[in-house]
């Protein structure tokens, strides 16, 4: 564990200072980058400050800590930057989830459709996915699913946006490749499998207007 | 970027399930740091690929911090619109100020005279020499080239104010170019459709000493001459001499209380460009006629614009003469550049 922040946990005035000359700055910057708002990050970063310094007092009298929770398996600094990370998730959702109870109305069930003659497009697809990587679903994941950039996969990765673009594009091939076979050996034609992959209602976009205009002058001939 | 089909995703999102352990800030930071053993990051990515919780909170810690030293304004998003403004400040700085003469007094023409679209109404009175308006010097209609010249007689009736054409000593600075505009009503021609308009100017590039214009107002393409021909005045400080265009040139030795046209060459070629440095006049117009006297134009001598390969035929919109040996021509065909006087002619 780091000395500063056992220090700090233990209630040492000058390493309270060292780490307010250290990581106060810091932590400034990483919460107005996280919530995008000057003044929304400044808030964040105060609040968590105040529970790094402690506002609770433990059984002995002393101050409790969110710094006792450090381990030192990587800087001080990454530390505080995923516990702030964490902090400023935990408040985004609680404001999500009330936002949500308001609008309740306008929410759509979050039901995950399979059509049932798309069994076999499943097994195939269940499959192919368990092939893969825990790295290569993280990639699928992140991009595909939480929308996260190619820049953003790099810098949690550690890797350049075009290697994940690479990655990703070679993924998606082969998950492809996986799954048409997967359907071939379940009995389907290429040209069936293929067509199974490929035509799904939810990636057709109608215009609704447009197809109502139409029926409504078709009933009026 | 190779689309994932919707069904893949759906299947993708139904094995999201996150155990019940996630792993803490300590893993998440040594992850990121890759200060895990191979064991350990293996797992820790496992937990990421099914837990959106995990993805979201490690996406939003791997944030790049915001610097605070950066600029509220970021220069280097202004590089497009610094490289256009310094192109057109370039651009101002080496294009020829003629070049804008005619949007410039496009621009300037109805605040300048302001009582040209009422008159446009008015109906067409017999050809009288008294000017009407001092301000508003209307020239009759262009006539189709067959057509002799118009005999005009100005007599005395031509006034322009002093303040118009400030004739004070020379300046060196630009002098604001005014619109002066004199009307002459012909009968029989519908004078509603044609404005001439002069300007005065001294010269961008005159002679040594000389306070002359020399081709400054450039002109429309030839079909629009007809409809807005430009009266091109020049001013020679020796002679105390003002030269204007309507397709004949004209010449005021009076500050522009008279004007007597000046024959040129004898021909029948209109004249839309001029060029006037002292006693050296350049004044050219229809079929490529050019015409340079150089004593003040009592004597003119034709000037054949030609090269080896054709000579010009086309009307000259504009004459630039830097010096008395360097004179261009401009055309609706391209320019013809001197450097010896007349001598030699090359396209440009």
């Amino acid at each position: 564990m780091d000395d500063l922040a056992r220090a700090c946990a233990h209630g040492n005035e000058d390493a309270w200072r060292q780490f307010v000359s250290l990581y106060r700055e810091k932590l400034y910057r990483a919460a107005v980058a996280m919530a995008r708002v000057d003044s929304v990050g400044r808030e964040l970063a105060d609040a968590f400050y105040a529970n790094l310094f402690g506002t609770r007092l433990g059984k002995d009298g002393r101050r409790i800590s969110k710094l006792e929770s450090y381990l030192g398996r990587g800087s001080l600094e990454g530390w505080l930057r995923m516990v702030l990370a964490q902090d400023y998730v935990n408040r985004f959702r609680a404001e999500r989830r009330l936002v949500r109870f308001v609008e309740s109305a306008d929410i759509r069930p979050r039901g995950i459709y399979v059509a049932p003659d798309n069994a076999k497009l499943a097994e195939a697809t269940d499959i192919a996915l368990t092939t893969l990587s825990s790295e290569e679903r993280f990639l699928l994941s992140a991009h595909y699913l939480d929308g996260c950039t190619l820049a953003e996969i790099g810098r949690m990765l550690s890797l350049h946006e075009s290697t994940i673009s690479r990655r990703l594009e070679k993924i998606t091939a082969a998950l492809r490749k996986k799954i048409l076979r997967g359907l071939r050996d379940a009995g389907s034609g290429r040209r069936e499998a293929e067509e199974m992959l490929e035509v799904d209602v939810r990636d057709i976009t109608l215009n609704i207007r447009e197809r109502l205009t139409q029926e409504r002058q078709g009933e009026s001939i | 970027m190779t689309k994932l089909p919707q069904f893949v995703r759906s299947r993708l999102v139904i094995r999201q399930t996150a155990p019940a352990e996630h792993p803490n800030a300590n893993l998440l930071a040594a992850f990121a740091e890759q200060a895990l053993s191979v064991h350990e990051r293996a797992s820790v990515l496992e937990h990421l690929a099914r837990c959106p919780e995990c993805r979201e909170v490690f996406a939003v810690g791997s944030a790049p911090a915001a610097d605070p030293q950066k600029p509220a304004i970021e220069w280097w998003k202004w590089r497009w619109t610094a490289a256009a403004a310094a192109a057109c400040l370039i651009a101002a700085l080496f294009w020829r100020p003629g070049s804008f003469q005619h949007s410039i007094e496009e621009r300037i023409a109805p605040a300048a005279s302001p009582s040209a679209a009422p008159e446009k109404e008015k109906p067409v009175q017999p050809i009288s020499p008294v000017v009407t308006s001092p301000r508003h010097f209307r020239a009759k209609p262009s006539p189709p080239a067959a057509a002799p010249p118009p005999v005009l007689t100005l007599r005395q009736t031509v006034k322009l104010p002093p303040v118009t054409l400030n004739l004070a000593p020379p300046e060196p600075a630009r002098v604001a170019p005014q619109a002066t505009s004199l009307e002459m009503r012909e009968p029989g021609r519908d004078l509603s459709k044609e404005s001439a308009r002069a300007q005065l100017k001294p010269p961008a590039q005159s002679r040594a000493g000389t306070m002359a214009l020399d081709g400054m107002f450039q002109q429309r393409p030839h079909t629009n001459l007809a409809k807005t021909r430009l009266r091109q005045f020049s001013r020679s400080e020796e002679e105390k001499s003002l030269w204007t265009l309507d397709g004949v040139l004209r010449k005021s030795d009076d500050r522009g209380k008279t004007w007597r046209v000046v024959p040129v060459g004898g021909g029948d070629a209109r004249l839309y460009a001029l060029s006037a440095a002292g006693a050296d006049i350049w004044t050219g117009g229809e079929d490529g006629a050019l015409f340079h006297s150089m004593d003040g134009g009592r004597v003119w001598k034709p000037v054949i614009v030609a090269n080896t390969d054709r000579r010009l035929t086309d009307t000259i919109t504009s004459i630039e003469a830097r010096d008395a040996d360097w004179i261009k021509l401009k055309t609706h065909s391209g320019d013809w550049l001197t450097t010896d006087g007349g001598r030699h002619w090359r396209r440009q």
